[in-house]
């Protein structure tokens, strides 16, 4: 526990002259983590031959094994691809939607998976029922209540949210899934933000299927999304792209989606080593405290308030603070101006009206870095009355 | 201090002396290659100069670094800019051109944004790349739709009788057909602007799979004007990967979309290709640096070296084997590629053999079983020269006998 903060910068690859109370947009690095994607690109660019006939293959595998056993979940069902839009691709290819069919989702889901569900909608006519949470509705009974009323309908398939990207929120993702088998609807949980958030298990769990990013709470530079397939599917399922290993298997399919940068896939074992060399568990303490207390410092500086009022309640290394400005598009201005001038980002979205900030905790910050970027942007707000 | 007296006239000599002398073994030092390797298969995955590739790891630096001021501050203007060069460099409306993962993802988009049904009818060939032949079978299976492959000969490959075939089989009517700039082995350069003109008579829907294209030719695509381009700066275009450059007639570009539905749907595409969800973006931005570095040494130089080595090359591996190429005359081989026919017709036990001499010797020896023949595709570029060729074809030889 000593060990996180400031002095663990150093470990990280992030500029010295930023600070980062972000840190899950794109994600940081540690160094090492890094240093062993350049060192596989490098082998990529001057031996590519051996490496893709002999190396690659089991790298991969061992990556996959790895991550499934990380998160618990079956390795054979378990593959890598480019980003979650890929996976929600190969999902909406496999169904092959009609106009009959329906598709059930909400107002949290990420905006990608919304302007998907769109576009089939526009382009197919398939029936897509978008569920509209209120602010009062963030707390577990309510969220269950709603969809238990939505899934009795009946609905061909749910697009849900293992945690809400902004406002933050923990969904109470197992007992939706229970609700879905009940009621005999497809699971799709986007857990973009997963591992390295929470513990998870995937087994236990059971959805139908599942994503999260490697690339974002889970030290490993670039893109790397972990894709879970329910076996019930993995039978003709095929990826987004169809390459030059179609019919060979989703294991072959998967391991090569048309020419990419696969780097990152290779790098898993090492981030999954790091994470428990300093211990899952103690980052993601650390993590949370650390964006709970920085979230109600901004708040304080800036006479808001958090989404959850009760620490007990934060789950998450990411807690929502309001912007102490209402409009969006001056918010974003002053943002912008903000990460300009004092090189600090503050993400937030503008939900049901309100402007929310993800304020992010991460085993290299410190209250100063929340200090800081709230006072940054009050000077910002003054400099640009 | 005296200098030496140097005239005009002899630094120019000296200079072009110098361009000159620079290509093949001494090249080596400028690209990122492995020391113990011979590369006479350039472009399966193509070799990247050190200067190009720096540059990418300083982009990825950044990204890593200081990702938000890189994402929302110099990225997009980067992203213009190498779009614009890039336009430039292949003569083609930079608002049209934009970049991609690569080419599957270019042929994804195509389709998905005709959605063809039953009745339509696509037209490809037996030359054209098996991710193509596969999206097409794909699409048949599901959807039912009328896909016809025509099957080119060896013996068919000129271009008088190829445009014959396409002539017969386009005049029947079809919605699109999918085409190569160059078949991708065995290798032959396609008389393409005549076939996008039969396609422009018949109203049929060309696509120009260009994987093998920018840094191999001079051309234009204003000139050809094709309905769809692709074109792979990661092969011959001294972009490592992957950069795959998409041209979209501007009768489509209204309403097409990226293959992947992103957060700035509906933004114009634009928008749309600038963020097609979450990936490494900084091989788009090594496109501007790749085309200095072929102005630098000379793009027509480059080319002219890359087809000679080419074909030296596969003349002295065809001599060392006892084999021959597919091509017989020079003036006929205008590809830095040339087919040359493998010892082994068995295409199991040419790849067993090919792979031990990639293990054993570090070299590796591409071919592609095509209508009953192996056909090796010999690759040249300005790091090569004839004694790459021989050791492969010598190597082979050797594994060979070991394997008796």
């Amino acid at each position: 526990m000593q060990q996180f903060g400031h002095r663990f910068r150093e470990e990280f690859e992030i500029d010295p002259n930023s600070t980062v109370v972000n840190h899950c947009s794109f994600g940081y690095f540690p160094k090492t983590l890094v240093k062993a994607k350049f060192d596989y690109m490098l082998k990529i660019y001057q031996t590519p031959e051996k490496f893709f006939f002999n190396e690659i293959s089991q790298l991969l595998v061992q990556s996959r094994k790895d991550a499934a056993d990380f998160l618990d979940s079956p390795w054979e069902q378990t593959f890598f691809t480019t980003n979650v839009t890929s996976g929600i691709t190969a999902i909406l290819n496999y169904f092959n939607f009609k106009k009959d069919d329906k598709i059930l989702y909400s107002s949290l889901n990420y905006p990608m998976v919304q302007n998907n569900l769109i576009h089939l909608n526009k382009k197919v006519g398939t029936q897509i029922t978008q569920i509209q949470f209120q602010y009062d509705d963030l707390n577990d009974e309510k969220i269950l209540q709603i969809y238990e009323e939505y899934l009795k309908e009946g609905y061909n398939i749910v697009f849900l949210d293992l945690i809400v990207y902004n406002p933050a929120y923990l969904m109470p993702i197992k007992q939706i899934v229970q609700l879905c088998r009940k009621y005999n609807c497809i699971s799709v949980v986007d857990a973009a933000h997963g591992v390295g958030v929470l513990e998870l298990s995937i087994r236990d769990l059971d959805p139908d299927f599942f994503m999260t990013n490697f690339n974002k709470w889970g030290y490993v530079p670039g893109t790397c999304t972990l894709f879970y397939i329910n076996e019930k599917f993995i039978l003709d399922f095929h990826p987004h792209l169809i390459g030059s290993n179609y019919g060979l298997g989703l294991d072959k399919e998967y391991e090569f989606e048309g020419n990419q940068d696969r780097t990152s896939y290779l790098c898993v074992s090492k981030a999954i080593e790091f994470m428990k060399q300093h211990g899952l568990k103690e980052i993601i303490e650390y993590n949370n405290n650390i964006a709970y207390d920085g979230a109600k410092k901004m708040a304080e500086i800036w006479n808001t308030e958090l989404l959850l009022k009760n620490k007990q309640d934060n789950k998450l290394p990411m807690v929502s603070a309001r912007l102490p400005i209402d409009d969006p598009q001056l918010g974003l201005k002053l943002t912008k101006k903000c990460l300009q001038d004092y090189n600090v980002w503050i993400n937030f979205r503008n939900y049901k009206g309100q402007n929310w900030v993800r304020v992010s905790g991460q085993i290299y910050n410190e209250l100063q870095d929340y200090e800081y970027a709230a006072n940054c942007l009050l000077k910002v707000i003054q400099e640009n009355p | 201090m005296q200098y030496k007296q140097i005239s005009i006239f002899s630094l120019k000599n000296l200079k072009s002396q110098l361009l000159m002398k620079q290509f093949g073994h001494a090249f080596r030092d400028e690209f990122e290659i492995d020391p113990n390797a011979t590369v006479v298969n350039h472009c399966s995955f193509g070799y990247f100069p050190k200067s190009v590739v720096q540059a990418k790891l300083n982009y990825l630096n950044k990204m890593f670094q200081t990702p938000e001021k890189f994402v929302f501050g110099e990225m997009p203007q980067l992203l213009e800019q190498n779009r614009k060069d890039a336009g430039e460099f292949l003569d083609s409306h930079w608002q049209q051109t934009f970049f991609t993962t690569n080419v599957t993802s270019c042929v994804t988009a195509i389709l998905n944004y005709f959605n063809f049904k039953r009745d339509d009818k696509i037209l490809y060939s037996s030359l054209n790349y098996p991710m193509v032949a596969n999206n097409l079978m794909h699409l048949n299976q599901r959807v039912g739709t009328q896909i016809t492959e025509i099957q080119f000969q060896c013996d068919d490959l000129n271009d008088e009788k190829i445009l014959q075939t396409y002539d017969e089989h386009l005049k029947e009517g079809y919605n699109i057909v999918f085409l190569d700039l160059i078949a991708y082995n065995p290798v032959y350069l396609m008389p393409i602007k005549k076939i996008v003109q039969l396609c422009r008579k018949y109203n049929c829907i060309s696509v120009v799979d260009a994987a093998h294209g920018v840094g191999v030719l001079e051309f234009s695509i204003r000139d050809l004007d094709p309905d769809f381009f692709m074109t792979n700066f990661n092969k011959w275009g001294y972009v490592p990967c992957t950069c795959t450059l998409f041209y979209i007639n501007e009768k489509f570009t209204s309403d097409f979309h990226s293959h992947l539905i992103g957060t700035n749907y509906k933004q114009g595409l634009d928008k749309e290709y600038e963020h097609e969800g979450n990936q490494d973006r900084t091989s788009y931005l090594c496109v501007s640096k790749a085309i200095e570095f072929m102005k630098k040494h000379g793009y027509k130089e480059i080319i002219e070296y890359n087809r000679n080595i080419a074909y030296q090359g596969a003349v002295k591996m065809a001599e060392i084997w006892k084999t021959e190429l597919l091509l017989k005359n020079k003036e006929d081989n205008k590809l830095p590629m040339v087919s040359v026919r493998l010892p082994i017709d068995d295409p199991k036990l040419g790849l067993k053999i090919t792979q031990k001499c990639l293990q054993d010797y570090n070299v590796w020896i591409n071919f592609r079983n095509y209508k009953g023949q192996n056909w090796v595709r010999v690759s040249g570029q300005i790091y090569n020269e004839l004694p790459d060729y021989e050791y492969a074809a010598n190597s082979f030889l050797k594994v060979m006998q070991e394997s008796e």
